[in-house]
């Protein structure tokens, strides 16, 4: 009962001012330590997804659950355990070029790990990875002797593993 | 179907041109708003000078503190069942609502605050008395906003009280700059009963009826506990009958005191830390309790893990998040309790439990032997908080609306004030703020002007909105204001007592003379020592016609007893 466990949050929301914050103390009052937080509109105007990555007992994940669905602007919460959804982040590794062997070099481990140059000068080059936090990190490693100027990983992305749209949750015209 | 939606068109309201500080009122006018209790300053001031001209259709109460509007506006709409509202400045006027609104929070009262707002190009400069009270009042209010643009509000008054109002109640903050409250625009009053993100009234009952009907109907000892759901929904009719169709025990908590007249045979007691002795001890033994609106707080269950070893639950409740927070039901109906309980009614069969009712009878036997008498009916030494609890609830027949602060003399009076009316018992019971009693109690007066309100405070509580006498004295309101002084902040001195070794930490008060205070505002009062003098001086405080004080000296260290310790499990319940 008391295990934590890792558990995504996806929650569906009014876009207005201040949803970020309503959003966030839920989890500040509580003290959850939010693991990785992305927000972006859906295929519908003016809903946004919120979804939280947090490491915490199913009791808890349950509980804020029952207080997301307290705020005003949130229409629809789902909890998710790894197995149940798709999820990636994406990460941009900003690596100094000295010489052309090191650029080829770099090219190499980029394909090697389905990465791909998203932009390349004289100076540095920007490898970009799409994949699970284990993929980017074991990247990272790989990476790391080259000099990494800059790195960068998002939150995660997260969707469900099932046949339901958004219309069968949120039928249209919510707004 | 063209044609229904033609017809709708037809009773639009005109709009009419008009500023934003009108529309404000106008839009309260139209939710049924006729009291405010506020403060002005600067950047409420163009509501205050629309307010001059609203004088005969909204009555405006200055307070003396805007932390005294909230609570006024909590007793208030506690009374009227509906929001109480209060406006305040911005910078220090909003941040005096916090303790307010935050009470309103934990006690789910309906109320919607108006806060004025430095002009929005101002915003986050660090203006004159700017502060953010969106950021600092998100996590205790229900909902809030900033008004920017005075096109806004008939929208969002509408949404404020729709959201205050419904499911369950609680505050919520509008912001209005003050750009918005200078802005010519046209209005038309609007209505909000369509928000879809926020629907309370969606959930359906669903077979939770008939599965709670059937392990009622089956239970053996099955007790009912009562709070606060039942009197926000005026359920408490339909409760009475339940009970007494069903013959299950009653107990309540804080907040669901004065449900059930004191004196009604299935009437167990009040349940918590400082609750009656049976309920408690006896919850152990029940195998089915019915909650009907309430939360199961810490001060009802002590352990948790210890709490009702022996029942299934069900719990009717109207806020999915209370669901299980606690305790897990075995049934939820999720809905308030009036809907929830009128269905049970028709479901449940009739029965009496004897043999279970006469064990809490043993129980209230040896709770009165071993500690109400003393407390209420000694015959010698200092003066008891209990025997003047005991002597107001005689003398009012126990139909005076109490309103007490919070500390020992607020579980004395839930204790020993014997309800005969519902709706009898305002307090705050969540928080647990002291300095709520006077401000309370003149909101109470305001919104049940008919009824003798009481308001009983401790030495120390009393001095937290001592300044609210101002208020009281100037709009003459008729409440009875009780003080029980025993120079101490009394529960944190009974703690102290109990399980500090009696270290005694910055508890004793060194307090003025209140009757002179009270004199200071053309409040009569009268300080009574003496028990001989008691009863006299409580009825020459009832007769008077307006406020009048009663400082009574009490018992230094009296301890309130029963008592669940801190994360003790109900069943060890201590006597003394």
């Amino acid at each position: 009962m008391n295990k934590k466990n890792k558990y995504t949050i996806s929650a569906f929301v009014q876009n207005s001012a201040g949803i970020l914050n309503r959003i966030t103390i839920v989890f500040t009052r509580r003290k959850i330590n939010i693991e990785s937080l992305t927000v972006s509109e859906t295929e519908r105007k003016g809903i946004s997804r919120f979804t939280v990555v947090v490491n915490c007992t199913e009791q808890m994940v349950n509980r804020l659950q029952q207080q997301l669905n307290k705020v005003i602007e949130v229409y629809k919460v789902f909890i998710s355990e790894d197995k149940d959804i798709i999820f990636n982040e994406i990460a941009f590794f900003k690596m100094q070029v000295k010489n052309k062997a090191a650029n080829e070099k770099l090219q190499k481990i980029a394909d090697s790990n389905n990465a791909r140059v998203a932009h390349a000068s004289a100076k540095f080059m920007v490898i970009e990875k799409t994949g699970s936090k284990e993929d980017i990190t074991s990247l990272f490693y790989i990476l790391e002797p080259y000099n990494i100027l800059e790195f960068i990983q998002s939150g995660r992305i997260a969707i469900l593993k099932n046949e339901e749209g958004m219309s069968d949750f949120l039928p249209e015209g919510v707004i | 179907m063209g044609k229904t939606a033609d017809t709708k068109k037809a009773t639009k309201p005109r709009k009419k041109e008009m500023l934003g500080s009108e529309a404000i009122l106008e839009a309260l006018i139209h939710e049924g708003v006729d009291t405010i209790f506020g403060y002005p300053g600067g950047a409420i001031m163009p509501i205050y000078d629309a307010l001059y001209n609203y004088k005969d259709k909204l009555r405006h109460i200055l307070v003396r503190h805007e932390q005294g509007a909230t609570h006024a506006a909590e007793g208030y709409a506690k009374m009227k069942g509906h929001a109480g509202v209060c406006f305040a400045t911005s910078g220090p006027g909003a941040t005096n609502l916090v303790t307010g609104i935050a009470d309103a929070m934990l006690d789910s009262i309906p109320m919607v605050c108006i806060t004025g707002q430095v002009a929005d190009h101002l915003l986050g400069m660090d203006a004159f008395q700017e502060t953010d009270v969106i950021g600092v009042t998100m996590p205790v209010t229900k909902w809030n906003f900033q008004i920017t643009n005075a096109e806004e509000i008939p929208q969002v008054i509408a949404k404020a009280f729709y959201i205050a109002n419904s499911g369950k109640p609680g505050p919520v903050l509008i912001d209005v700059t003050k750009n918005a409250q200078f802005q010519k625009f046209k209005f038309a009053p609007q209505e909000y009963k369509d928000l879809k993100s926020y629907n309370p009234f969606k959930n359906g009952i669903g077979t939770s009826v008939e599965e709670a009907a059937k392990l009622i109907n089956k239970a053996k000892s099955p007790m009912m506990f009562v709070g606060n759901g039942v009197l926000i929904s005026k359920a408490e009719k339909v409760v009475r009958k339940f009970a007494e169709k069903t013959g299950i025990p009653v107990a309540s908590t804080l907040h669901g005191l004065s449900v059930f007249p004191t004196s009604h045979p299935l009437y167990v007691g009040m349940l918590g830390m400082h609750g009656n002795y049976g309920p408690n001890y006896l919850s152990d033994e029940a195998d089915l309790v019915l909650a009907v609106g309430m939360r199961f707080d810490d001060r009802v269950t002590g352990d948790v893990s210890k709490f009702l070893p022996n029942a299934k639950i069900i719990h009717v409740e109207i806020d999915a998040a209370e669901v299980g927070k606690i305790m897990k039901p075995t049934v939820t109906i999720l809905s308030d309790a009036k809907r929830a309980m009128t269905q049970l009614l028709a479901k449940v069969k009739e029965k009496k439990h004897t043999k279970w009712h006469q064990k809490f009878v043993d129980c209230y036997d040896k709770e009165f032997k071993q500690v109400i008498s003393k407390e209420t009916h000694p015959k010698k030494g200092e003066i008891k908080m209990a025997e003047v609890i005991r002597r107001l609830s005689e003398q009012t027949k126990g139909k005076a609306v109490i309103v007490p602060d919070v500390g020992q003399h607020q579980m004395m009076a839930a204790r020993y004030y014997k309800f005969a009316q519902t709706d009898s018992f305002v307090t705050s019971g969540g928080l647990g703020t002291m300095g709520f009693s006077l401000p309370a109690a003149f909101g109470v007066k305001t919104g049940a002007p008919n009824r003798t309100v009481i308001s009983i405070s401790g030495d120390g509580g009393f001095q937290m909105n001592i300044q609210e006498l101002g208020t009281i004295a100037q709009e003459n309101a008729d409440v009875k204001i009780v003080i029980l002084n025993n120079s101490f902040l009394g529960m944190v001195r009974q703690w102290q007592g109990m399980f500090f070794e009696k270290r005694y930490s910055f508890v004793n008060l060194v307090n003025p003379e209140f009757t002179i205070i009270s004199k200071g505002y053309g409040i009569p009062a009268q300080k009574v020592t003496e028990r001989k003098d008691l009863d006299a001086a409580i009825e020459t405080m009832l007769k008077y016609k307006g406020a009048y004080m009663l400082e009574i000296m009490v018992e230094q260290e009296e301890d309130v007893f029963p008592m669940i310790p801190t994360g003790a499990a109900v069943r060890d319940i201590r006597l003394k």
